[in-house]
């Protein structure tokens, strides 16, 4: 079959308040050119400014696949499914998930179901915050922590409303959480949609660095042991492939429900091709990436972003990979 | 699928067969279902109309009528359409179910749902009773102008078949298959399976309910024995089931081959399932069985269709690998027609001889 352009798809989270609404009206009044179809939660608030807006009744199920964290979305297959038997086409869906979703079903989702394989990519998962209230928001509510978490851009929001001392706390708090995501600032949800759409960020083609980190965070400095961290593992030397894939097995299988999020580049002995992959939770999508060039370093970058992860030990595990 | 019966062979290579003859003709928009009337072919599209032609038969060859009536049945799609009477019965995402009689009328609505999508339908002719659902809903219309609503489900309706006597309805859903009356709505038992069911069908002789579900399996319940069964090894969720006129096959789509598993005697357990027409990098995306003989036909995501021979687990080509994803297959009433719907809004024409003689 040829490869025909996938539609993209932009997942907007955030907890209660943060401007989703006000972000998803930005892009849909931008004059892009760009025909939207636009999910929005069937119980929320209306106003939004689309002639194809349709309400989601969340509808969660397990997949019956053995894997026991893979839950999806049986909503969203209905309704984009139906979208794409449209005759007049879009160019785009966002999604708009209520302040209280759990993200990783609805990524979940583009990953499992055939029929939204074959058809729509997922793009970015893009988190709103409300710089005024997240310091509070993100020690009482698991789900606005978790939001950052899957998050691959985050919007700080309403930083008109806060002093350069809040809005360095609420940056240092979600860099503990999510040290990957791309951080943006905003008032009134006002960014460039360039920053927000068509990133690709689920793309392993264009998955060519896996950022170092912004914050090196102390392994020890854990506020309390279920908080979600994000960890980077590096090394230089090549990783021996069936060690790392046995490892990597096992550790999916074992610490799927903890790892929320993970991403890698990986040179593997042998071979003169990049290995990449990402996943959420157990579901993981790898390939073969582009060519190491001649005079560039082959290291090797994994990153995960998770619960109840030490990072001295997953290291000692990592460098057992490596090939003698 | 365990074993491989089927000689393989790729279609891009093999010529077209002299046996069957084909016209297209361009419709408005993508078909998302087709069926045949007595002499005619209907097709319903992404733009919400359903669009009807005779199927001319003039010296030997058919061909599609060059009147084409348009049906302004939805808004939105049309996303499904059956066969009732001297016309039809289409669903859309403009909430409704509409019927088509032919006459003055034109068309007329049955249910409406209230602006929510209809993504499942089903008729039954005889007793003229029409079942839809909307979201978590099932509405059965009798012919008589009555109307009966289930209670909410738990999930989303995606599929819905009658028995054959008429007064049950399966309704496919998470965890299972409800078996509703026609008569009063009510749940009469639920054939449960953990995970999401997406369609429905019932054998012909009323023994079994096979749904397909998310985890690309058929799930079997056979309403005699109380046994159930998976059917596995499908690389796609299946969306096409069809049985063969006598109930002795059930036809399928979500493999590279057509596949059909034996339900003569105690049903498909323990048998692998007959698989023809190995495509490459094709799916099967649309099955249709013959009204009378024992052939099946199917179309895939390449723009193929193949007509298989499912005792001698042979086939020809219809349509070769067009690039054009067929959606939507079936059999004229006599027989000797196939007709079939694109997703780049193609509406194909395939004659056939009386006697195909696939060797």
């Amino acid at each position: 079959m040829p490869e025909t352009t996938k539609v993209p798809v932009t997942l907007l989270t955030g907890y209660l308040g943060a401007g989703k609404t006000t972000l998803l009206n930005r892009i849909l009044s931008d004059n892009h050119g760009k025909r939207f179809a636009v999910i929005v939660n069937e119980f929320g608030e209306i106003g939004i400014d689309n002639d194809l807006v349709i309400g989601a009744d969340e509808e969660i199920f397990e997949m019956n696949n053995g894997c026991i964290c893979c839950t999806v979305r049986g909503d969203l297959i209905r309704i984009i499914s139906g979208l794409l038997k449209r005759a007049e086409g879009f160019d785009g869906v966002l999604i708009e998930t209520t302040g209280l979703a759990d993200p990783a079903p609805v990524i979940q989702t583009f990953f499992v179901d055939d029929d939204l394989r074959e058809r729509v990519a997922l793009d970015s998962v893009v988190t709103m915050v409300d710089a005024k209230h997240f310091l509070e928001q993100v020690d009482v509510a698991h789900e606005a922590e978790e939001q950052i978490a899957f998050a691959d851009v985050i919007v700080v929001n309403k930083t008109d409303l806060v002093d350069a001392e809040t809005l360095a706390a609420v940056e240092a708090k979600i860099r503990t959480l999510n040290k990957f995501a791309r951080i943006l600032h905003s008032e009134k949800a006002s960014v460039p949609l360039g920053e927000v759409l068509d990133r690709g960020s689920f793309d392993l083609k264009k998955l060519l660095d896996v950022e170092p980190g912004f914050l090196e965070e102390d392994p020890a400095d854990h506020e309390h042991d279920d908080s979600i961290v994000s960890i980077s593992l590096s090394t230089d030397a090549p990783l021996e492939p069936e060690k790392f894939s046995g490892w990597m097995r096992e550790f999916i299988m074992k610490r799927g429900t903890d790892v929320l999020r993970s991403k890698g580049i990986i040179s593997l002995k042998g071979q003169d091709r990049r290995y990449v992959f990402q996943g959420i939770h157990m579901v993981m999508d790898s390939d073969w990436g582009p060519q190491w060039q001649a005079d560039e370093p082959r290291s090797s970058r994994l990153v995960f972003i998770g619960r109840n992860l030490d990072d001295r030990e997953l290291q000692g595990a990592f460098n057992t990979c490596i090939a003698s | 699928m365990t074993t491989a019966q089927a000689a393989s062979f790729d279609v891009g290579a093999q010529a077209t067969s002299p046996l069957v003859q084909r016209t297209e003709v361009r419709l408005g928009a993508n078909v998302t279902a087709a069926i045949t009337l007595d002499g005619r072919a209907a097709f319903a599209l992404g733009d919400g109309t359903v669009r009807l032609r005779d199927i001319v038969r003039d010296d030997g060859k058919v061909a599609f009528g060059d009147n084409e009536i348009v049906a302004a049945c939805h808004s939105g799609a049309a996303t499904a359409l059956a066969p009732f009477r001297d016309g039809f019965v289409s669903a859309g995402q403009d909430g409704r179910v509409t019927r088509y009689t032919g006459t003055e009328s034109g068309v007329v609505p049955v249910i409406d749902f209230d602006g929510r999508w209809v993504d499942a339908l089903a008729v039954h002719e005889r007793t003229g009773c029409i079942a839809a659902a909307a979201g978590r809903q099932v509405v059965v219309a009798a012919e008589g102008g009555g109307r009966v609503a289930s209670d909410a489900f738990a999930s989303t309706i995606a599929g819905l078949a009658f028995a054959p006597e008429g007064r049950r309805v399966a309704a496919a859903h998470c965890d299972g298959v409800s078996v509703l009356s026609a008569e009063t709505g009510a749940r009469e038992h639920l054939l449960g399976w953990k995970g999401s069911h997406i369609g429905v069908s019932w054998s012909p002789d009323g023994r079994f309910v096979v749904s397909a579900t998310q985890e690309r399996e058929l799930h079997v319940w056979d309403l005699v024995t109380l046994q159930d069964l998976r059917l596995g090894g499908y690389p796609h969720k299946i969306h096409g089931l069809n049985w063969l006129c006598d109930g002795s096959f059930l036809v399928c789509t979500g493999a590279d081959v057509i596949t059909a598993w034996s339900f003569a005697e105690a049903g498909p357990g323990g048998k692998p399932p007959i698989e023809i027409g190995y495509a490459y990098n094709g799916l099967v995306t649309a099955v249709a069985a013959h009204p009378s003989a024992p052939l099946a036909a199917g179309a895939y995501s390449t723009g193929s269709i193949l007509i298989g021979e499912l005792t001698k687990g042979e086939a020809l080509v219809a349509r070769g690998n067009e690039g054009d994803a067929v959606t939507s297959l079936a059999w004229t009433r006599d027989g000797r027609g196939l007709i079939a719907g694109t997703a780049s809004g193609n509406a194909v024409l395939i004659g056939v001889p009386a006697d195909l003689g696939i060797r």
